[in-house]
């Protein structure tokens, strides 16, 4: 286990859902499914978060909230789309008012499929974005070291 | 002097899942002005009735919510058939009583978790929802979903309900009821509980009238108006406890809730006790043809349903009021005089769910 | 068993008269539904009293501006705000105007769009 996997704290968004998904993503922190015992917290605040929540599909409005919430959290970050309408926009992807998934705002990293998504597949979302926090960590470092090399070079 | 100020209110915010947004007009702590605005949650799907297949497009409706899910399918579904004058067999009313009301039960426990959250206690809170699993089982048990479970259509329902499971949501709800006492009591004696919600946001019986509030927002004020009494689906046939309070606080509204979660367990014990034999669904031929306005109690209160069909497979036009609209105006009025420290509670206090209000 | 539904036909100009009627009757307001009905706009009226529902039907034209009923009943205010901000009418006297903003969407929404072009 690496060292951001450990204990991701998460940041909830909804979009324009219907709240299906987002009682499904509170329930995972209740007594059933309880993922705070993995060290998981839902934190309210973008700059405590590593990864975000993304619920429901994304109208202009919403689009601009959520760029600012990404905007915000500290690098590695990642993101998960809960739900059919986060990743496509759903049944509501012919509404008027709707630009579609979650990924028409920000960079997405995982995808959890359902309507409403099961607790279940959102914690595996969870877990699948935690490894790549580490990932992401991995890449920046490996980075750094070659930049580092280069200018020793130089 | 004290200065005014502006504080925007959401759309993003640790204590409601959903992005409410409102203006709050405060001079020092208080809030002189609320002001709503509307659009995070706008999908706009009233006009994708006009390209959806009618028997399809009930999907959609029990979208506009996924906590009253059913009965925003039951509503559309209803409006449909009596616009088509479908007689439903008796057994499908009382499965849809059934379920209804165990929509309402789970709805209720969500809401007192998220109060709970509200005023910072994150046991009882959890204690809420973990009764609330129960009923999200039974749902799972009897149509294989949690949350939106489609089994609502028109002409009836989906699934039928054997003796067994019959069996199996009498246990679990006499278990829920007795497990209800015990949070009942924190709830309802707890020195500091009772300190966050006494007093606060009152809203007289007249008040509450004439600013058009619905549900348990207004039976809280002494008002027993429950759209349930109507006697649409089996509830006619039911004995339906109207559970009211006088004080109209936000301690009367989480009484009323908590009381009427039993409420709906007794009428699923009438229902279970008296569903006939027979079938659950008519076969439904040809299109619609006219108009209808539903009305039904949701936990939230009276939702409103029009539809309107021109005899093609596309509806011209779906309508749905959703009770925390009517209730909009109720809260603006609670907000204002109260500190800014109250502001979650009382929100909570109307039970808002903005995906409905918005649509 | 279905509650009794009132559909009333009425002219824009009788609708403050009729609603006052109602008020005094002791009905509520249920809700304000405007829909587009070929060149023109309907608006339904609807009132609870005693569970029974009447309804108000009348008929405007797009460049119509129609009379708010917010002086007797207060929370039509919200109805004719949305209907404001989702159908673009003009709704003159509401208690509380929210500038046709209550709604805030990116572009106009299709409801107010005559022939449905700018439907995506």
């Amino acid at each position: 286990m690496g060292r951001f996997s450990r204990s991701p704290w998460v940041i909830h968004y909804n979009g324009s859902s219907c709240n299906g998904c987002d009682i499904e993503v509170l329930a995972c922190l209740t007594p059933l499914y309880d993922v705070e015992r993995f060290g998981i917290i839902n934190t309210g605040n973008p700059k405590h978060a590593d990864i975000l929540l993304v619920t429901g599909g994304i109208n202009a409005q919403a689009a601009e909230v959520l760029k600012q919430i990404y905007e915000q959290m500290p690098n590695p970050k990642a993101v998960v789309a809960v739900g059919i309408c986060a990743a496509s926009g759903g049944i509501f992807a012919d509404c008027y008012n709707m630009l579609g998934g979650a990924d028409k705002a920000i960079p997405v990293d995982v995808y959890v499929p359902g309507c409403a998504a099961r607790p279940e597949a959102i914690i595996d979302g969870v877990v699948k974005a935690a490894n790549i926090l580490d990932e992401k960590y991995a890449q920046f470092k490996q980075k750094k070291k070659r930049k580092r090399e280069n200018t020793h070079e130089a | 002097m004290s200065r005014r100020s502006v504080i925007p209110f959401g759309p993003q915010h640790p204590v409601l899942p959903e992005p409410i947004h409102l203006d709050l007009v405060i001079e020092d702590e208080i809030v002189v002005e609320a002001i709503p605005s509307i659009g995070y949650v706008h999908r706009g799907l009233e006009k994708l009735a006009e390209t959806r297949d009618y028997i399809d497009y009930v999907y959609v409706a029990e979208r506009v919510c996924g906590i009253c899910s059913f009965m925003h399918g039951m509503g559309y579904s209803m409006a449909v058939e009596d616009i088509m004058k479908l007689e439903l067999p008796p057994r499908a009313m009382y499965l849809r009583v059934i379920w209804a009301e165990l929509s309402r039960i789970h709805s209720h426990l969500l809401w007192m978790g998220l109060l709970a959250d509200a005023f910072g206690f994150e046991n009882l809170f959890m204690q809420c929802w973990r009764q609330r699993e129960k009923i999200l089982d039974i749902f799972e048990m009897t149509t294989g979903g949690r949350v939106i479970f489609s089994v609502c259509k028109v002409g009836g329902v989906r699934k039928d309900m054997d003796e067994d499971s019959l069996k199996i949501i009498l246990k679990t709800l006499d278990e829920v009821g007795g497990e209800l006492k015990e949070i009942e009591t924190t709830f309802l004696t707890d020195k500091s509980v009772v300190y966050r919600l006494k007093g606060i946001g009152v809203l007289t019986a007249d008040e509450a009238l004439s600013l058009g509030a619905v549900g348990p927002m207004l039976r809280a004020s002494g008002v027993g108006q429950d759209m349930r009494l109507t006697g649409y689906a089996a509830y006619g046939e039911l004995d339906v406890p109207v559970v009211t309070s006088l004080d109209g606080d936000s301690f009367a509204r989480c009484e009323v809730r908590m009381k009427e979660i039993h409420a709906s367990i007794e009428i699923i014990r009438q229902a279970i006790a008296r569903i006939p034999d027979g079938e659950i669904a008519v076969n439904v031929k040809g299109t619609p043809n006219g108009q209808s306005f539903i009305r039904l109690e949701q936990p939230r209160g009276e939702a409103f349903y029009h539809v309107r069909a021109n005899g093609s497979k596309f509806l011209e036009r779906f309508r749905v009021r959703t009770p925390t609209f009517a209730n909009l105006p109720a809260l603006l009025k609670i907000l204002e005089g109260r500190s800014l420290a109250n502001v979650p509670v009382l929100i909570l206090t109307i039970d808002p769910c903005i995906s409905c209000t918005e649509r | 068993m279905k509650p009794e539904t009132t559909v009333i036909g009425i002219q824009p100009i009788e609708l403050l008269s009729r609603v006052s009627g109602l008020k005094e009757q002791g009905c509520r307001i249920v809700q304000i539904c405007c829909s587009k009905k070929e060149d023109a706009y309907e608006m339904d009226y609807s009132f609870d009293n005693c569970g029974a529902l009447i309804d108000l039907k009348l008929t405007v034209s797009p460049g119509d501006e129609i009379d708010s009923i917010s002086a007797i009943f207060l929370p039509a205010f919200l109805y004719e705000n949305e209907i404001e901000s989702l159908f673009g009418l003009k709704i003159r006297n509401k208690a509380v105007d929210f500038g046709g903003k209550l709604y805030q969407t990116a572009k106009q929404t299709p409801f107010a769009d005559k022939d449905g072009e700018n439907n995506e």
